[in-house]
């Protein structure tokens, strides 16, 4: 809507200069139209509310963030994905399917790509209702999985902007390994979905208290390896030994779910180490995927006393992830790490240039 | 004066013949356009029907793995209800194979006695702890709430074209258009009261 004022602004200018130049009929049309566009501009037709809080549970500024990045979803992969937030809704399911039909979810094109997520917080429970274009894509077990392992994680502690967000993650992820010829489908839903607890209010569970079994004198390939054991395990322990002093510090408030916990186990798993490189002073080590693998983050490895520890503090600092999961470097946040990535092509975003 | 009197002697003859055309096109077109209704109403009753047989058969399929997997955690006193609940989505499955006219009462029994038992199992797996705690069980959940809900949805849907489409035979035209034309009313899903008795299982 940053258009608007621009547009009546150029308008407003034309007239003044019609104006001058003394067309006094001339002036008078783009005048009116000026004040058309600034004036009736709050009654133009906007597009749908992809967020819809009906109860204030999220702040202003995440209802944005959600829908921003609910945007462009849409954009990248073609996915209607809104979210409703309520008060005593009934029956959920029932809500769900007559919600999509009102509203015309992924009723764009012909393709019924729309995805509805519904949270009422008197129930405590929490629905994602799939369209009939994304059945096959997001099939029940997959949206109960990010339901359970991942959203109402965050829900549970209070993070319901940031649970959504995780989970949309994860649809995301699911979308692009599914990318492909969009087949034709009914628009609105069937009662593809899933249902779940919402876990609101239920507070944080216990950590594992489980420790990871390091040989001495491991190696930052051994303690890769015991991490990537720990992650197939879903070991949320925020005291592992295989962690660093600055990793534990950031770990002890973190929300680690079980969805990220294999996401990470599979990406270990598909992920090989092709270059090792260690800083001058010998304290700090890198661990490098080929360049190609985009989705394959570098990993720090800091000396502490005599044992190898996985830096994550280190890895959250100066890895980024794009929309895409790729990753990328913040540069100026590498700090002690620089000397991995000495030589390595990056883009003006701090993307690897693939040679 | 005859070239008057002759002018309304014509205009009384064509306000006479419109009213008879107008009748006739009336009489020909309305029980045309109320059988073309009632014909599009039935196909739509017919696609709504085909969307809850397509779901049925989908959650009976979903039984015979589902049994399969929960086998090992399940009690031997549990053996019962799991013979029980595949007979069930056995018969469920002979039935929307092999019925020649739709037999909604019937098959409408048959899903609401699975659904039951299905239920039931699920609510005893579920007491497993290490079923319970794991994925795969969610997996499970997910697979058959999902597919109560499908069939909950094509339930309702069929129910309302039943609905539009009996009330448009019941129709004051309707009424006169249906029974020379073959268009008889169709039943709604629902089971009837009979459909909890116990099923008889053989083994």
């Amino acid at each position: 809507m940053a258009v608007v004022p621009v547009v009546g602004a150029g308008l407003l200018l034309l007239a003044l200069l019609l104006a001058g130049r003394g067309w006094r009929l001339a002036w008078w049309g783009p005048l009116g139209l000026a004040a058309l566009v600034l004036l009736g501009s709050p009654w133009w037709p906007r597009g749908p509310e992809l967020v819809e809080d009906r109860v204030g549970l999220l702040a202003d500024a995440e209802r944005e963030r959600l829908s921003d990045y609910h945007a462009l979803l849409g954009a990248d992969h073609g996915i209607d994905y809104r979210v409703v937030i309520g008060r005593e809704l009934g029956d959920l399911d029932r809500f769900a399917v007559d919600h999509f039909r009102r509203h015309g979810l992924g009723a764009g094109g012909d393709a019924g790509r729309g995805l509805l997520l519904v949270l009422d917080v008197a129930a405590n429970e929490v629905r994602l209702e799939v369209g009939h274009g994304l059945e096959a894509v997001f099939v029940d077990a997959f949206v109960a999985y990010v339901e359970a392992r991942q959203m109402t994680e965050f829900f549970a502690v209070g993070r319901v902007a940031d649970g959504i967000l995780a989970s949309t993650e994860l649809i995301v992820a699911q979308a692009e390994t599914a990318e492909g010829e969009v087949l034709p489908a009914l628009a609105g839903s069937g009662g593809a979905g899933a249902r779940m607890p919402a876990r609101l209010g239920e507070g944080a569970t216990a950590a594992d208290e489980a420790q990871v079994v390091i040989a001495d004198g491991a190696t930052p390939h051994d303690v890769l390896a015991a991490y990537r054991r720990a992650m197939q395990q879903r070991n949320d322990n925020p005291e592992l030994a295989i962690y660093g002093r600055e990793t534990r510090r950031m770990l002890a408030d973190w929300v680690m779910t079980p969805a990220q916990m294999d996401n990470m186990a599979r990406s270990l798993a598909g992920c090989p180490v092709a270059r090792e490189l260690t800083a001058a002073d010998a304290r700090r080590v890198v661990l490098l995927a080929p360049v190609a693998e985009r989705r394959c983050p570098p990993y720090f490895f800091v000396r502490e006393g005599e044992a190898w520890r996985l830096d994550l503090a280190g890895m959250m600092q100066a890895v980024r992830f794009g929309r895409d999961n790729r990753w990328r470097l913040e540069v100026g946040a590498l700090g002690p790490y620089g000397f991995g990535f000495e030589g390595m092509a990056l883009d003006a975003n701090g993307y690897p240039v693939v040679p | 004066m005859d070239a008057g009197n002759g002018k309304r002697g014509i205009d009384g003859g064509i306000v006479r013949l419109l009213i008879i055309v107008l009748l006739g096109v009336g009489l020909i077109s309305v029980p045309w356009l109320t059988h073309s209704r009632l014909v599009a109403g039935e196909e739509a009753v017919d696609a709504a029907w085909a969307d809850v047989e397509s779901n049925l058969q989908r959650r009976a399929d979903l039984v015979p793995n589902l049994v399969r997997s929960l086998r090992q955690y399940m009690t031997h006193e549990s053996e019962t209800l799991v013979r029980l609940v595949r007979e069930r989505a056995e018969a469920l499955s002979e039935a929307l194979g092999e019925a020649h006219e739709i037999e909604t009462s019937r098959i409408a029994g048959l899903d609401a006695a699975l659904s039951q038992d299905l239920g039931r199992l699920m609510r005893q797996a579920g007491e497993h702890p290490d079923l319970r705690s794991g994925d795969q069980f969610l997996r499970f959940q997910a697979q058959l709430e999902g597919s109560e809900n499908r069939l909950n949805v094509a339930r309702m849907r069929y129910n309302e074209a039943v609905r539009e489409y009996n009330a448009g035979l019941r129709g004051f035209v309707g009424r006169w258009v249906a029974e020379p034309m073959g268009l008889r009313s169709r039943d709604y899903f629902e089971a009837s009261p009979a459909a909890t008795e116990p099923f008889a299982v053989e083994f």
